[in-house]
C-alpha cells in the first residue's frame, strides 16, 4: 500500500493490490508527485508533460545500496524554520531516545543524555528554560501530546522522596518518554508553525510513525549507559486495503554503571490498524492505534544504610492511550478533504514510600488545614510514615478539519479550517499521608487531592489559506491564518476563563527556478514569517496547593511530658494567581535558500519575543501573631498542660514569602542559523555538511525582587526585606556559536557509511544584567511597604537591605573553544544485517582558559561510544 | 590465616620503615626565638621550650633555648610545626611605677619546609593571655546516634566552668561559633584573625549582672534542648538539669519552660542553630566592654558570598575573648579561625567519623587545690583537651 499525493492540491490516495494508482482530476501542469511508502526512499515527481502510457514508478528501499543519502537534518522547502529527520539520519544517529535527535538543529551539537532526570526541549536559545519547553508543542500522527494535567502537589522534601530533578510538572514534555523505532519522520519546526499547530509558544515537534507493511525489524543497541531493543513489524490484511502494525521497546539506563540501586526503565508497545476504503473517486482512511509506554524511575534504598529493610520507595508510570483517525477524500474541481481525530490517553503515576522517621530531637507538628489557632501536638522521635501520591492525568483530544484545494493555470487556492478541543483531567488521589505522622516532618505540608480540581478545556479553531501565483520561472506563496484559543470551565475569578484569544500568522515566500547551471537546476528562494503564539496554563499554573503557614505560638515542652502543651495559628494561603495569562511569542524571521542539484545553502536570521512567560515569583506577606512566652508559667504547680490566660503575652508580627506562577519571564531569543550541504564529491565518496547557528537569548524576570536577609539581631528575626526592581540572580544574557562540520562518506558497492563530525562550539558567553545593588522600596515586618531614599542607606539596620557584588560579578564570562569528533560507521551484511558503532567526543580541543573570577578552568571530556546491530527479515 | 596476613603487613612495613629511615636526609636547623616588644631589653630568652613536630609523621625533637634565644637540632627533611612555651618574669612601667610580671609566652610557626643541609627559622614570641577564669571544660558538637544509627542531634551542649577562686557572674556571657571551617583551606577572615574572631551565632546568658553566681569549681551548661534525652534516644544524655537553652523560635525547635533561654543576640540563621557536625568550626566564651546594644551596633560585618550577595556575621575583639576553643580533624584541619594567641593548637572528636557520635572534647584536670579542680589553660588545646571521650555534663572530677 503506498500513497501517491499531489502536493498542490493536498490530493492523496492509495495503489491497489496491483500497485496502480489513478487521479481522476489532476491541476494543470505542471505539479508534483509525492510518493510515500514504509521503508522506501521518500520520491518526489515533478510532473511537466502528462504520460500518454503506463509508467513504471520504481521506489528503492532504504539502505545503503544506493546513491544519494542524506544522514543530517534537512531543510523544509518553503516553510520557515522546519528540520526534517527521516528513517535514514535517525538509524545513523543510533539513538536511545527522541533527545539524541536534537544535536541535529543547527546550533546544536551531541551531548550526553542523562535518563536519571527530565529533560525537556531547548529550541533556538543559548541556555534552556521552562517556558520554551512547555511553549514546544509535541504532536504524533497529529494528535497531540499534552502534559497539561500533571501535577506535583505538595512542596515536599523532594530530596527524601527521591524526586530531585524528576518532577515535570508545568515544564513541558519529558523527553525520556519519547522512543524513536516507530517513528518514521520527524519535523521540528523551530520556526514559525502553521495555524494548525496550536496552545503552542516555541515551535512544534511532529512525530510520525510507522504505517504500512514492512518485513520484521530488530535491533538492539548497547552503550555506556543505555540498553535499548526494538521489534516492529507490518502486516498486510485483507488484499492490501487495511495493514496492522505491531511495536515494541524496551530501555534500561543506569546513571552509573557502578551503582545498581538507581536506573530508569521505559517500555514502549503499540498496536495500529489502518484501512483504505474507495468511495467512488474518492477514499476514506480510517486509522487506530493503541499505545502503552511505561517508564520507571528506580532508586533503591541500599540495604546496608537501611537499617531493619524498613525504608521502601517506588515510581512508577502507566500510559495508555487510544486514537482513531478517519480522513476522507473527495477529488473534483475543488478537492476536499475531511478529517477527524479523536485521542484518549490515561496515565497513573503512583509513588509510594514507606520510612521510618528518625527525628534529630523533639520537634512540633502542626496539622491544622484551616486558618486558624489550634492545638497540636509534638512529634514523637521514632515513628514509621508513609507517603503515597497517587497522580493520574487524562487527557482527550477531539479535532475536525476541512480542506479545500483548487489549481487554475497560474494559480493555487488551498483553504483549511478546523476546530478541536482538548480536555484535561486529574483522576488521581494526589499526595495521600498521615499529616500526624509525615516523611518529611517540618516541611508543613498537607495532603492534596488532585481529583478535586476540575477539568481544563481547551478549545482552538483556525482558517489559513495559501495561495501561490506562478509567474513564469517566479512563484510568490502567500499563506496567512489565524487560530483563535480559549480556557473554558474555570471558576469566573479566573480572568482567563472564556476569553478568546487570537494568534496571527503569515508566511510568504518567493522563489525562482528554471534556470541550471552546470546542467544542474538552480532553485533560489526567499522567505519571511511574522506570527503570534499562544501557550494555555497548566493545571499546576492554576491549581497548585494552597500554602500552609505554621507558627508556633505557644511552644511550652516541658520536661514532665503531661504538660507539654503546642498552639498554632495556621494560616491557610491560597496561592492561585486568577490573573494568570497564556504565555504569548511574537515571532518574526527572514531567510534564504540556493539549491543548485542536490547542493543546498540555507540562511534564516530570527527574533522572538515573549513578554510574559510563566515564572513561579516569592512575594511576602505580614502575619500577626501572639507569642506566649513559656517561661512566664512556671511547671512547678500546674497538673495538666496550663491554660493560655496565664501566659505573659506578646503581638508580634513578620513576614512571610510565598510564590505564585505569574506573567513575569521575559523571553527575547535572537540568531542567525546556517546550513550547507556539497553534492557527493564522487571521487572521495563524500558529502560534507555544514550546520551551525549563533543565538543570543536574553533571560530577565519583569517583577521586583524581594530578598530576604534571613538573620536575627536582638533576639529578633531583622524586620526588613528589601524590594529590588531589577533580579540579579535570573535577569541575564546568554550567547553561543556552534557549528558542525560533518563529512559522510559513502561507499555503496561495500555498503558502509563512515561519518566524522566535527562539533565546535566557539563560545559561550553569559553575563547578569549590571545593577548597583540598592533596593527601590522595603516591606518591613507589618507588611507596609516604605520606598528607600537616600537617608536610608545610611541607617545602621537599613543599610543592609543594599547589596554588593564582587567586581567581576557583572562582567562576561565566556567559554573557550570547545571542539570535539565523532566518529559514526554503518555497514550492511546483506539485505537483512546492519552493524554500526559510534564514538562521540572521540577526540577534543579544550584549551584552557581564564575564568572571570580569574581561576583557570581546565576542561575534560571522556569518549562516549555504542554499538547497534539490526535485523531485518 | 589472617593472623599471618598481619605479620606478613606489620614485617614488611617494619622492614620499609626501617630501610627509609636510613635513607631521608636529614638537615640541621638553627630556630631563634624574638622576644616580644615589651620584653625585648633586660629579658633572657634563655630557657624556653621548643617542640619541632613534624606534621607528616608526627616525630617530635624538643629542647630549650640557649641564652641567644637559639635552638639547634638535626632533623630529617620534611614539613614541620615550631611550638614554643615558656613562663619569663619582666619589669614593665606604668607611669612612674613599676610591676614584676610573669607571663606565659608562647610562639608558633605552622607548615614550616625544612630541607637542605642547613636552615635557618625565627619564631616571634608572644604574652599569653592570662586565664579569665572562665573556661570551656566540655564541648559537645557532633550530636550522638540512634540504636538504628539514624542522627540526632538537639542533645548537643557546652559546658562552662569557673576555673578562678572566686565567684563569678554568667550575666552576658556569650557564646560564638566560628564563620570559617576549619577544614576550608583559605580563610577569608585572614586579615582580621590577629584582633578578632568573626562568628556567626551569638547567644547570651541574660541576666542583670549579679543573677547567675557561679562559685569557684563549679559550671555552667548551656544545652539546645534541656531535657532527658535518654527517653528519646538511649544512647543520648540526660540534660534536664542544664542551666540556659539555645532557643530558636522556629517550627522545628522547642522550647522547655524549666530552663531559662539564652538572649539570641544574633544568629546567620533565620532558621536553628546546631553546632557543627564534625566539629569544624571553633568556639568562644566572651563579654563586651560595654553594653550587648553598643556592641551589636558597632560589631557588624559583611561576608561577601561568591553569588556576588552578602550575609551578615559579627566580630569579637580578641581582647574581650575569656576562652577560645579551636575544633578540627587530623584529616581535614587545614587553616585555623582563631589567631594563635587565642588558641595554638586544634582539638578533635573522632576524625570525621562515626566514631565521634556520643564524644565530646574535654579540658584535662591541671591540678586539684584544697578540693577544687583546676583545669589546665595553656592556650594550646591539643594539649589542654581530651580528644573524642564521653561525655560528663556536670561532672567535676
Amino acid at each position: 500500500m503506498v500513497a501517491i499525493g499531489i502536493k498542490e492540491t493536498n490530493q492523496w490516495l492509495y495503489t491497489n493490490s496491483e500497485g496502480r494508482f489513478k487521479f481522476t482530476t489532476l491541476p494543470p501542469s505542471p505539479f508534483s508527485l509525492q510518493i510515500r511508502c514504509l521503508g522506501y526512499q521518500t520520491l518526489e515527481i515533478s510532473i511537466i508533460e502528462l504520460p500518454t502510457e503506463f509508467q513504471t514508478i520504481t521506489l528503492h528501499t532504504q539502505n545503503l545500496n544506493i546513491q544519494e543519502i542524506t544522514v543530517t537534518a534537512t531543510e523544509k522547502q518553503g516553510e520557515s524554520g522546519t528540520s526534517v529527520i527521516d528513517q535514514q539520519a535517525m538509524q545513523h544517529l543510533q539513538p536511545s531516545g527522541f533527545g539524541d535527535l536534537l544535536e541535529l538543529l543547527p546550533g546544536y551539537r551531541w551531548e550526553a543524555q542523562d535518563l536519571s532526570q527530565t529533560s525537556t526541549i531547548k529550541l533556538r536559545q543559548a541556555g534552556d528554560d521552562a517556558n520554551t519547553a512547555l511553549g514546544t508543542a509535541f504532536y504524533i500522527d497529529g494528535i497531540p501530546l499534552t502534559p497539561d494535567a500533571e501535577l506535583q502537589g505538595n512542596n515536599l522534601s523532594s530530596g527524601d522522596l527521591k524526586l530531585s530533578g524528576r518532577l515535570n510538572a508545568g515544564q513541558g514534555i519529558d523527553l525520556r518518554s519519547l522512543a524513536t523505532d516507530d517513528i518514521e519522520r520527524v519535523e521540528i519546526i523551530r520556526g514559525l508553525p502553521s495555524v494548525k499547530y496550536g496552545n503552542l509558544s516555541t515551535g512544534a515537534v511532529i512525530l510520525n510513525r510507522k504505517w504500512g507493511a514492512s518485513p520484521l525489524n530488530f535491533r538492539a543497541k548497547a552503550d555506556l549507559k543505555n540498553k535499548v531493543l526494538a521489534l516492529n513489524k507490518g502486516f498486510t490484511l485483507k488484499e492490501h486495503s487495511s495493514t496492522l502494525n505491531l511495536s515494541t521497546e524496551i530501555l534500561s539506563y543506569k546513571a552509573d554503571p557502578r551503582n545498581p540501586l538507581e536506573n530508569y526503565m521505559r517500555s514502549q508497545s503499540t498496536l495500529k490498524y489502518a484501512r483504505n476504503i474507495e468511495i467512488g473517486d474518492g477514499s476514506l482512511i480510517i486509522k487506530g492505534g493503541l499505545d502503552f509506554l511505561a517508564t520507571i524511575d528506580r532508586e533503591k534504598e541500599d540495604p546496608e544504610l537501611n537499617y531493619g529493610l524498613t525504608d521502601t520507595y517506588k515510581h512508577k508510570r502507566n500510559k495508555t492511550g487510544i486514537n482513531l483517525q478517519t480522513e476522507l477524500s473527495l477529488p473534483g474541481t475543488w478537492n476536499k478533504n475531511t478529517t477527524f481525530k479523536t485521542a484518549v490517553d490515561y496515565s497513573q503515576n503512583k509513588l509510594t514510600r514507606e520510612r521510618m522517621v528518625s527525628l534529630t530531637g523533639p520537634q512540633p507538628q502542626p496539622i491544622a488545614t484551616t486558618t486558624g489557632k489550634s492545638d497540636a501536638l509534638y512529634l514523637p522521635t521514632q515513628y514509621m510514615a508513609w507517603f503515597e501520591r497517587d497522580d493520574q492525568p487524562l487527557n482527550t483530544f477531539t479535532s475536525l478539519d476541512f480542506n479545500l484545494a483548487r489549481a487554475w493555470d497560474s494559480l493555487r487556492l488551498n483553504i483549511s479550517t478546523g476546530a478541536e478541543w482538548r480536555n484535561h483531567r486529574n483522576l488521581g488521589q494526589g499526595d495521600r499521608f498521615d499529616p500526624r505522622r509525615p516523611i518529611s516532618p517540618g516541611q508543613g505540608g498537607r495532603p492534596y487531592n488532585f481529583s478535586k480540581i476540575p477539568t481544563l478545556h481547551n478549545l482552538g479553531a483556525y482558517i489559513e489559506t495559501e495561495l501561490s501565483i506562478l509567474l513564469g520561472k517566479h512563484q510568490i506563496k502567500l499563506r496567512p491564518g489565524v487560530r483563535l484559543s480559549s480556557m473554558t470551565g474555570l471558576s469566573q475569578n479566573y480572568a482567563i476563563n472564556g476569553i478568546v484569544y487570537d494568534d496571527w500568522r503569515t508566511q510568504a515566500t518567493y522563489s525562482f527556478s528554471g534556470r541550471t547551471l552546470n546542467e544542474k537546476p538552480v532553485r533560489f528562494a526567499l522567505h519571511t514569517a511574522w506570527g503570534q503564539l499562544s501557550r494555555m496554563p497548566n493545571m499546576v499554573h492554576l491549581y497548585p496547593q494552597e500554602k500552609y503557614r505554621d507558627i508556633v505560638e505557644l511552644n511550652y515542652f516541658s520536661q514532665n511530658p503531661d504538660l507539654r502543651r503546642l498552639y498554632v495559628l495556621t494560616t491557610v494561603e491560597d496561592v492561585r494567581n486568577y490573573d494568570l495569562k497564556p504565555a504569548r511569542n511574537l515571532k518574526k524571521e527572514i531567510g534564504m535558500e540556493l539549491r543548485i542539484g542536490t547542493a543546498s545553502l540555507s540562511v534564516t536570521a530570527f527574533e522572538e519575543e515573549m513578554q510574559n512567560g510563566i515564572v513561579a515569583a516569592s512575594s511576602y506577606k505580614a502575619q500577626q501573631y501572639d507569642y506566649y512566652e513559656p517561661s512566664s508559667v512556671s511547671p512547678e504547680n500546674l497538673d495538666g498542660p496550663p491554660a493560655l490566660s496565664l501566659f505573659s503575652k506578646e503581638v508580634r508580627s513578620n513576614l512571610f514569602s510565598y510564590t505564585q506562577y505569574t506573567n513575569g519571564a521575559t523571553l527575547i531569543k535572537r540568531g542567525i542559523e546556517y546550513q550547507l550541504q556539497t553534492p557527493k564529491i564522487s571521487s572521495l565518496h563524500t558529502r560534507i555538511s555544514i550546520s551551525g547557528a549563533w543565538f543570543k537569548t536574553c533571560y530577565d524576570i519583569s517583577l521586583p525582587e524581594y530578598i530576604d536577609r534571613s538573620f536575627y539581631y536582638g533576639g529578633k528575626e531583622y524586620p526588613y526585606v528589601g524590594v529590588f526592581n531589577t533580579s540579579f540572580s535570573q535577569s541575564q544574557d546568554k550567547a553561543l556559536h556552534n557549528t558542525n562540520l560533518q563529512a559522510d562518506t559513502h561507499l555503496t558497492q561495500h555498503r558502509l557509511l563512515l561519518s566524522l563530525s566535527l562539533q565546535t562550539t566557539w563560545y559561550e558567553k553569559r553575563q547578569y544584567v549590571p545593577y548597583n545593588g540598592t533596593p527601590v522600596a522595603y516591606l518591613d515586618n507589618h507588611g507596609i511597604y516604605h520606598t528607600y531614599n537616600q537617608a536610608d542607606a545610611s541607617d545602621p539596620m537599613l543599610r543592609l537591605l543594599q547589596r554588593s557584588f564582587t567586581p567581576y560579578h557583572f562582567d562576561e564570562q565566556k567559554t573557550a573553544i570547545d571542539l570535539g569528533i565523532n566518529l559514526k560507521v554503518r555497514k550492511e551484511i546483506g539485505d537483512n544485517l546492519s552493524f554500526a558503532f559510534y564514538v562521540n567526543r572521540l577526540l577534543n580541543y579544550l584549551p584552557e582558559y581564564q575564568s572571570y573570577t580569574g581561576a583557570t578552568v581546565i576542561r575534560n571530556k571522556q569518549p562516549y561510544f555504542g554499538i547497534e546491530l539490526k535485523l531485518t527479515i | 590465616m589472617k593472623q599471618i596476613k598481619w605479620a606478613l603487613v606489620i614485617a614488611s612495613t617494619l622492614l620499609w620503615g626501617a630501610c627509609t629511615d636510613n635513607e631521608t636526609p636529614t638537615t640541621e636547623v638553627t630556630i631563634t626565638v624574638e622576644m616580644p616588644e615589651v620584653m625585648r631589653t633586660g629579658t633572657s630568652p634563655e630557657g624556653l621550650t621548643i617542640e619541632i613536630t613534624n606534621v607528616g609523621n608526627g616525630r617530635t625533637y624538643s629542647g630549650e633555648t640557649d641564652p641567644s634565644g637559639a635552638f639547634n637540632s638535626i632533623v630529617e627533611e620534611g614539613v614541620y610545626n615550631i611550638v614554643v612555651s615558656g613562663e619569663k618574669s619582666y619589669t614593665s612601667a606604668i607611669g612612674a611605677d613599676q610591676f614584676e610580671q610573669t607571663v606565659t609566652l608562647k610562639g608558633l610557626v605552622e607548615n614550616i619546609s625544612i630541607s637542605g643541609s642547613w636552615m635557618e627559622s625565627e619564631v616571634a614570641l608572644f604574652i599569653a593571655p592570662a586565664s579569665s577564669g572562665w573556661v570551656f571544660k566540655e564541648l559537645y558538637v557532633t550530636g550522638s546516634q540512634t540504636p538504628e544509627g539514624k542522627s540526632y542531634y538537639k542533645d548537643k551542649y557546652f559546658e562552662i566552668y569557673n576555673n578562678s577562686n572566686e565567684v563569678l557572674y554568667a550575666d552576658g556571657l556569650s557564646l560564638g561559633e566560628s564563620d570559617h571551617t576549619t577544614s576550608s583551606a583559605l580563610n577569608i577572615w585572614a586579615d582580621l584573625i590577629n584582633d578578632h574572631f568573626v562568628t556567626q551565632v551569638v547567644y547570651t546568658v541574660p541576666g542583670g549582672g549579679s543573677d547567675y553566681p557561679v562559685q569557684p569549681g563549679e559550671s555552667i551548661i548551656l544545652a539546645d534542648v534541656a531535657i532527658d534525652h535518654r527517653n528519646d534516644n538511649t544512647q543520648s544524655y540526660d540534660l534536664s538539669t542544664a542551666n540556659f537553652e539555645w532557643y530558636d523560635d522556629h517550627v522545628l525547635d522547642v522550647d522547655v519552660p524549666e530552663i531559662p533561654n539564652l538572649i539570641k543576640n544574633f544568629s546567620a540563621s533565620a532558621s536553628i542553630w546546631t553546632p557543627h557536625n564534625r566539629g569544624f568550626k571553633s568556639y568562644v566564651i566572651f563579654k563586651p566592654e560595654g553594653s550587648m546594644e553598643s556592641y551589636l551596633a558597632n560589631n557588624m560585618i559583611e561576608k561577601q558570598n561568591a553569588n556576588g550577595s552578602t550575609s551578615i556575621r559579627y566580630k569579637v575583639a580578641n581582647s574581650i575573648i575569656l576562652d577560645a576553643v579551636e575544633m578540627g580533624t587530623p584529616s581535614d584541619f587545614q587553616s585555623k579561625a582563631l589567631s594563635a594567641a587565642l588558641d595554638l593548637s586544634y582539638i578533635n572528636c573522632g576524625d570525621g567519623d562515626d566514631s565521634r557520635y556520643g564524644k565530646v572534647v574535654r579540658r584535662k584536670i591541671q591540678t586539684i587545690e584544697n578540693g577544687r579542680v583546676i583545669y589546665m589553660d595553656t592556650n594550646h588545646s591539643a594539649v589542654d583537651f581530651l580528644s573524642t571521650v564521653s561525655p560528663k555534663p556536670g561532672v567535676i572530677e
